[in-house]
């Protein structure tokens, strides 16, 4: 009798153990090393005990099933694998974060000008303290005209209050309502009168920032800034609208069970993510940032690593070049990075790599983990 | 659709997904939709299994891309150039002469192809060639705007190519003036005789991707590919081709067609030679419109050829694993043809919604193929009565809306065809002189051809279960460095 995981069901290797993934329910089963053996082995065609009682489980998982004869099990995959060997295709831009401004009377303890570290502060408003000239509103619209060239999916206009130059806001959001279904306006709750929002609610959506949970409404998506050491009172019933930003002021001493570090970080899988992990950053990939002051960023939070100044140059000549090209970020797919590569969850784990950055000031590091993939443990919080 | 592999599995093809797996009594009801009675679950299988495929089947059903009607939309010329700036143009391929130095005795520009053109004494001269690739060029800067990732590349193809020599070294030399700050692709399709150590010198300099026709051995080889007094090209040929290979140029590859009276064997030993160039593309005379290639085979040739092809993927069986680069005749013919079903397959991308809903047809416009008269065409092998544009004027948009529209009429089945994505038909197959054949009458032996395809896929998989995997990325991933643009 031979025994094979199902077309939907992908079997990943770890350094000391595997973890099967079921793509279309979402679950991820973490197997020891001895399920991983029989797993291997029997993913191989080798025959396997038909009483098995482990095999037997993940055929009433619906996970894998037993054959008289050898099979080929074609697995499930989005789109064509030949596909990423064609050179030439043009790139996949899924969202763009323009930063139209950079001023703000408001001194809340998160902002970026504090040089804070937030796990989602990319989706939060910050300004920041830096030298540069602003963009002038012309060339933010033809910016929106590039990134629809390059039919980019979806518009993130933030940057600071956006209410300081209220009239400029206005203009850019008409202009990019013209070519852009997608439209997101993103600052602080407080920065917005009843007016504006109800301006702003015909014209994108809006994703207001608090560090109150009384402010969470329903009309709106909030992201709600939070010391990550108390980050553990929000867990549980949140309302589909709210996004946890995390804030760690030097990151030390992060408890093991720490979203930010811990068995948390890995989500539910599905067959999108997953062929997207194989190859690209789960976060940075199919992304672009230009701040107010023109540079072209990787992330809003990855303020030092510019790919240079849109001033003089236009938007699609970042895609070109190997080094210094915004592939280069989108490439830092986990089997990139010496840890996660010998990790059986690299295709289902989230990353920040502005975190990551801030914490050692380096691209490639990866110590906000607390797998050891080489034992197959995870550091257990103390009793 | 249901095929069986060698060893007697039944498997069942799900069109709608884009997969398939192994096939069983209960799951075939289930998906026939056709009610259970407790009696056939005890004979077919146990409760287990009823257990498991019914919630298998439920699992599917959760991905499956919902039913959707192809859409009725007339393309415009504005969506084709809208479509060409972003994933056109890859490639724009100079015919630089009809004329051609031998005969081979399948050439398309031959009397056995009656609906394409016949060989000439015509040659494109410079200003012709200026005038495409100066149009080519302002469309490809027009275009980084949308697609920034699109290298410039330019094929020389003929008649053969190398006999108009001084206008490919033309070409080159204005280009690098006129656009240095840009890195070009070349490439040239060559039968090799002229391949002088002169002419490999300025084709190595310029990181020319060189494709030369091999059809194997001297006796393979010759059987066909000849000069106009009969004699065989197999000695120059191979000649030129070592003196390359023993360069260590690296971008250079062969090209063998095959037919009924092939001995695939002696092809397998023959391209498993060190001195001789990696195959990149295997494929039979193309039976496209107007053909008569074929007549000259008998059914026992044909049966002979089944015959020994059936001997060899035994063959292919005990050895793949073990003493067989993924680079051979065998892995090539066996794993990669058949596979293509397998790995051309958008799995779970619905395209009913797609200005292209069927088949696996390109816009045109993605390559452009130029000829002497400095007509355009969608490639160089489709016939010549489907112009795309001219030097004078550029691509004609509105034309090419027209054959795309005239084109999907024409494919009548595709609604109801049981394996439309893993279709790999384009207008070649389709065309005759400036219309095309209904789908409904060149489909009819596709499932079964298809069939075939799948079968020998899942025998290899039963067999070896990562070797198809391995063999599509190692020879992908090499046809990517050594021609880019030849795959597609």
């Amino acid at each position: 009798m031979y025994f094979r995981l199902n077309p939907e069901c992908y079997y990943i290797k770890g350094d000391q153990q595997g973890a099967i993934y079921d793509l279309i329910e979402g679950d991820v089963y973490a197997l020891s090393p001895e399920e991983s053996r029989k797993i291997d082995a029997s993913e191989d065609n080798c025959a396997v005990d038909p009483a098995d009682p482990f095999l037997r489980e993940l055929k009433q998982r619906v996970v894998g099933n037993f054959y008289e004869k050898k099979v080929f099990i074609e697995k499930l995959r989005l789109g064509s694998p030949i596909v990423e060997y064609q050179e030439g295709l043009p790139p996949v831009l899924m969202r763009a974060v323009l930063e139209i401004g950079n001023h703000c009377d408001r001194s809340c303890w998160y902002c970026g000008s504090h040089g804070i570290s937030r796990s989602r502060g990319c989706f939060g408003c910050n300004i920041w303290d830096e030298k540069g000239t602003p963009v002038d509103i012309n060339r933010w619209k033809e910016l929106i005209d590039e990134l629809h060239s390059l039919q980019c999916q979806a518009l993130f206009i933030k940057g600071g209050d956006l209410t300081k130059e209220w009239e400029k806001t206005q203009e850019i959001l008409e202009y990019a309502n013209k070519q852009f279904t997608s439209v997101f306006v993103i600052g602080h709750m407080n920065h917005f009168s009843k007016e504006a929002c109800d301006y702003l609610e015909n014209k994108a959506n809006l994703i207001l920032q608090t560090d109150s949970i009384s402010d969470i409404g329903t009309r709106h998506h909030y992201l709600l800034t939070t010391d990550y050491q108390k980050s553990h009172e929000l867990s549980g019933n949140l309302p589909t609208n709210v996004i946890v930003d995390m804030v760690s002021r030097n990151f030390d001493p992060l408890q093991p069970d720490s979203p930010l570090n811990s068995k948390k970080k890995i989500l539910k899988t599905n067959l999108g993510q997953f062929t997207h992990n194989n190859k690209l950053h789960p976060c940075l990939a199919n992304s672009i940032t230009i701040t107010w002051n023109g540079e072209v960023l990787p992330c809003p939070m990855m303020r030092k690593q510019s790919l240079g100044n849109i001033g003089d140059r236009k938007l699609w000549t970042f895609f070109r070049g190997a080094e210094d090209s915004i592939q280069k970020f989108w490439n830092i797919s986990l089997n990139s990075l010496n840890k996660c590569s010998k990790c059986e969850f690299r295709y289902t784990c989230t990353d920040c790599r502005a975190l990551e950055v801030a914490k050692t000031g380096d691209l490639y590091s990866k110590v906000l983990c607390n797998y050891d993939p080489s034992k197959g443990t995870w550091q257990q919080p103390a009793a | 659709m249901e095929f069986e592999s060698q060893s007697g599995t039944t498997y069942y093809y799900d069109n709608e997904i884009g997969i398939a797996f192994p096939s069983h009594p209960l799951l075939k009801k289930m998906i026939a939709a056709t009610p259970l009675h407790k009696e056939e679950i005890s004979v077919a299988g146990d409760d287990e299994d009823f257990l498991f495929y019914s919630r298998f089947l439920e699992k599917l059903n959760k991905i499956r891309p919902k039913r959707n009607t192809p859409r009725k939309h007339t393309i415009t010329a504005d969506e084709v150039k809208s479509m060409v700036l972003r994933e056109g143009m890859i490639q724009m391929t100079l015919g630089v002469t009809e004329d051609c130095n031998l005969r081979c005795r399948y050439c398309i520009f031959s009397d056995v192809y009656t609906l394409s053109r016949n060989r000439s004494r015509n040659v494109m001269d410079f200003p012709t060639a200026k005038k495409a690739l100066d149009y080519y060029m302002s469309l490809f800067l027009e275009g980084r705007e949308y697609n920034p990732l699109r290298r410039p590349s330019i094929g020389f193809y003929g008649g053969e190519p190398l006999l108009n020599f001084d206008l490919i070294k033309k070409c080159v030399q204005y280009l690098k003036t006129a656009y240095p700050e840009l890195d070009f692709h070349f490439s040239v399709t060559t039968n090799g005789t002229l391949l002088t150590k002169e002419k490999e010198e300025f084709l190595k300099e310029h990181g020319f991707y060189i494709s030369i026709s091999i059809d194997g051995p001297k006796e393979e080889h010759d059987r066909n590919r000849v000069y106009p007094n009969g004699k065989g090209t197999f000695s120059d040929v191979i000649k030129n081709a070592n003196r390359l290979i023993a360069s260590g140029y690296d971008r250079c590859n062969a090209i063998c067609v095959f037919d009924w009276k092939s001995n695939i064997f002696d092809l397998e030993a023959f391209f498993s030679r060190p001195d001789v160039p990696k195959l990149s593309i295997i494929s039979s005379p193309a039976k496209q419109g107007g053909c008569t290639y074929f007549s000259q085979f008998s059914e026992e040739d044909f049966k002979a050829f089944k015959n020994t092809e059936s001997r060899a993927f035994q063959y292919y069986l005990e050895h793949a694993a073990h003493d067989m680069d993924s680079h051979s005749f065998f892995s090539k013919f066996f794993s990669l043809f058949a596979s293509r079903s397998l790995y051309s397959v958008p799995v779970l991308v619905p395209r009913e919604q797609t200005a292209l809903p069927y088949s696996g047809t390109c816009v045109p416009g993605r390559k452009i193929f130029v000829d002497c008269q400095g007509n355009f065409h969608p490639c160089e092998r489709i016939n010549q009565f489907f112009p795309t544009g001219n030097v004078q004027f550029g691509l004609d948009f509105q034309r090419i809306a027209g054959i795309m529209n005239e084109y999907l009429e024409h494919l009548d089945s595709c609604n109801s065809c049981s394996i439309s994505k893993t279709c790999g038909f384009c207008y070649t197959q389709f065309a005759q002189k400036g219309c095309f054949d209904y789908a409904s009458d060149i489909c009819k032996d596709v499932e079964d051809f298809k069939k075939i395809d799948y079968s020998r896929t899942f025998t290899i998989g039963e067999n070896h279960p990562h070797l198809l995997d391995v063999t599509v990325k190692d020879y992908y991933s090499w046809l990517s460095k050594i021609s880019p643009t030849l795959g597609d």
